[in-house]
């Protein structure tokens, strides 16, 4: 299989914080996209801004279409799209004139792609983007990534506080893009909705260490959520559970084949897990 | 070619992908050699992930309903007449199997239960 | 690289226009009180209200986060600080352009003085280019919040190295006065080293800065 982004061993800490990315390793294959979920905090940001170069690891090594990305490997960074929590943009400058800058900037630049994406995003290419709504910078983030034709889009918490009419509109541009294998895409995203509809993989981080790497129809489909009570939970064997969480008048168990944990102990009550819970089990369980 | 998806029902969405495009191959709506759109197209059309429709593709290709070749996307596979003949046979075995249980444990006598199936079978 | 000097002047787009509105109607100041003596304190004027924009364009970099945006484009850091510096001399440049209109008013009442312009244009040049080349750097390293004060501090250091290089000339010879063309060429001549040092410095900050 290859891969549009390897990330392997990679740690980070900064002076004066206990925050630490710790060994964080996952990788995109090719024509796929990988959710990156965690709470605030855990690292994902991080994660990314040391994938696009704008914090600089302590140790691991990244690799993007199978190469590490130095300041000078400017042709990488022309095929890797970036939507940012916030539109990063200029807020003096103007749509049409942010174009004149990216298209004095990316080689690949695609004007009319440009003039498409905001038509059909309803953006008044005239208006500075300092008086744009958080919606409609995304938009133009989205398009502005789009439009230099890239091969890899990062996205951290691009659909974060969108209405879902936006969400939906921009989730089917995400699945275009993806429609030519050679596209990936990472984004983080605190809607796991959103994820548990067009992701193919999830990752999940914790305190700077990822927790799991794995398909969302397998997480979905046989990865299961038992609900049972502190006698049945003695029964359950260690190895057979990921996590668990106490709560109140029930445990929950993670395990990640649902039918065979049937088999194995019957009568127990075995939910299919969402994402969310999953990701709860994850973090806040012990195991 | 439609393909609907809930997502408020148990059954995960390979699975309603694989039987409804069975369903059309079996009910002729779908003929041999007919294009069937690429993995990444139906994705983006039903808005579900690529591998989830990758997994359906996989199970249609591996029962032998579709075929898929590099460069030309997938096709209904020529072999599916015999093969539907075939499923379709298994099926019927199966439902008369369970019939001649109910009726020999039923107590009714293989005429009675041949004279009904006659009825059945001509009354369409 | 065009791409980020013309994000930098599109920014300071409201900027240039107000340092416009300063500095051409004080070119008529000298034109019609008829005092030639206030020749070179305005042309330092007209340059250095351009120069000044710098520190609002890396406030609204930073402010909206346009940084961290720019190291994901296809540059290098080094492009990056390039960008800004090419952008700082074009600012200087539009300074000087403005103040050709006071020495225009002058030669039409016919005392253009080269002495004085001379005078104007290296205190002029050396402020702005001093008050750059000490504030880019430390906005780099405290970051831009506090940009205004740091520009009027960079200035405030400017106008006393100005008076330091005086005082050392002066020591080497007392014939030398504040006003002497010697102090003008010196301190000229030391404002471009800063300037070109300033460059070396940022570009070196730049590469292993990280912007969140």
């Amino acid at each position: 299989m290859t891969y549009s982004l390897e990330i392997d061993n990679l740690t980070k800490t900064y002076p004066g914080s206990d925050f630490r990315l710790d060994n964080v390793s996952f990788s995109i294959p090719r024509g796929t996209i990988m959710g990156f979920v965690g709470e605030n905090g855990a690292g994902k940001t991080t994660t990314m801004n040391a994938v696009l170069n704008i914090v600089k690891k302590d140790g691991g090594t990244i690799k993007i279409f199978g190469r590490e990305m130095g300041d000078k490997d400017r042709d990488i960074r022309e095929q890797v799209g970036v939507v940012f929590d916030g539109a990063n943009f200029p807020e003096m400058l103007t749509p049409a004139r942010l174009a004149k800058v990216m298209a004095g900037t990316y080689k690949q630049w695609d004007q009319e792609r440009f003039l498409n994406m905001t038509a059909r995003f309803n953006l008044d290419t005239g208006k500075k983007i300092g008086r744009y709504s958080r919606g409609m910078k995304m938009k133009l983030a989205l398009a502005v990534a789009l439009s230099h034709r890239p091969k890899l889009l990062i996205l951290d918490e691009a659909t974060a506080g969108l209405d879902p009419i936006v969400r939906d509109e921009i989730l089917s541009v995400f699945l275009e893009f993806i429609e030519d294998e050679d596209h990936s895409i990472l984004m983080s995203s605190h809607i796991t909705g959103d994820l548990e509809k067009i992701a193919d993989y999830i990752t999940f981080i914790h305190r700077g260490q990822i927790r799991l790497t794995e398909s969302k129809d397998r997480l979905i489909y046989e990865y299961g959520i038992v609900r049972c009570k502190a006698e049945q939970f003695r029964l359950i064997d260690r190895a057979d559970m990921m996590a668990y969480r106490k709560r109140d008048y029930q445990i929950d168990v993670l395990v990640n084949n649902r039918a065979a944990f049937e088999r194995k102990y019957g009568g127990m009550v075995v939910d299919r897990g969402s994402i969310d819970e999953i990701m709860l089990l994850l973090v806040k369980g012990g195991d | 070619m439609e393909i609907i998806i809930s997502s408020n029902t148990s059954k995960p969405i390979y699975e309603q992908i694989t039987s409804q495009m069975k369903a059309m191959i079996m009910n002729g709506e779908l003929r041999t050699g007919d294009p069937i759109p690429s993995m990444r197209s139906l994705a983006k059309s039903i808005h579900v992930s690529v591998i989830t429709v990758q997994k359906a593709y996989e199970d249609l290709q591996r029962d032998g309903f579709i075929e898929t070749t590099v460069g030309r996307g997938s096709f209904v596979a020529a072999r599916n007449r015999d093969f539907i003949q075939e499923e379709l046979q298994k099926k019927l075995e199966e439902h008369l199997s369970l019939a001649a249980e109910a009726a020999r444990t039923g107590g009714i006598s293989l005429d009675k239960a041949i004279e009904l199936l006659t009825l059945f079978y001509t009354e369409e | 690289m065009t791409g980020l000097v013309t994000s930098n002047f599109y920014s300071m787009q409201g900027n240039i226009k107000l340092s416009l509105m300063i500095a051409l109607p004080i070119a008529l100041v000298p034109f019609l009180l008829g005092d030639a003596s206030m020749i070179p304190m305005i042309v330092a004027i007209q340059i250095f209200v351009f120069a000044s924009n710098t520190g609002t364009s890396l406030k609204m970099d930073e402010s909206s986060k346009w940084n961290k945006f720019e190291i994901t484009l296809p540059v290098t850091r080094t492009a990056i600080v390039s960008a800004k510096y090419v952008s700082f001399m074009l600012l200087i440049l539009l300074g000087l352009a403005t103040s050709l209109v006071t020495v225009l008013l002058q030669s039409i009442r016919g005392e253009l003085s080269f002495d004085l312009l001379f005078s104007g244009y290296s205190f002029g040049l050396q402020l702005s280019l001093m008050t750059i080349g000490i504030v880019y750097p430390l906005i780099l390293k405290l970051g831009a919040e506090k940009s205004e004060t740091l520009l009027f501090a960079a200035a405030g250091l400017s106008v006393a190295l100005r008076f330091l290089l005086w005082y050392l000339l002066h020591l080497s010879d007392a014939t030398i006065d504040f006003r002497s063309s010697e102090v003008d060429r010196v301190s000229l001549m030391v404002a471009l080293a800063i300037f070109a040092a300033s460059y070396a410095v940022s570009v070196m900050m730049y590469r292993s800065k990280e912007l969140h």
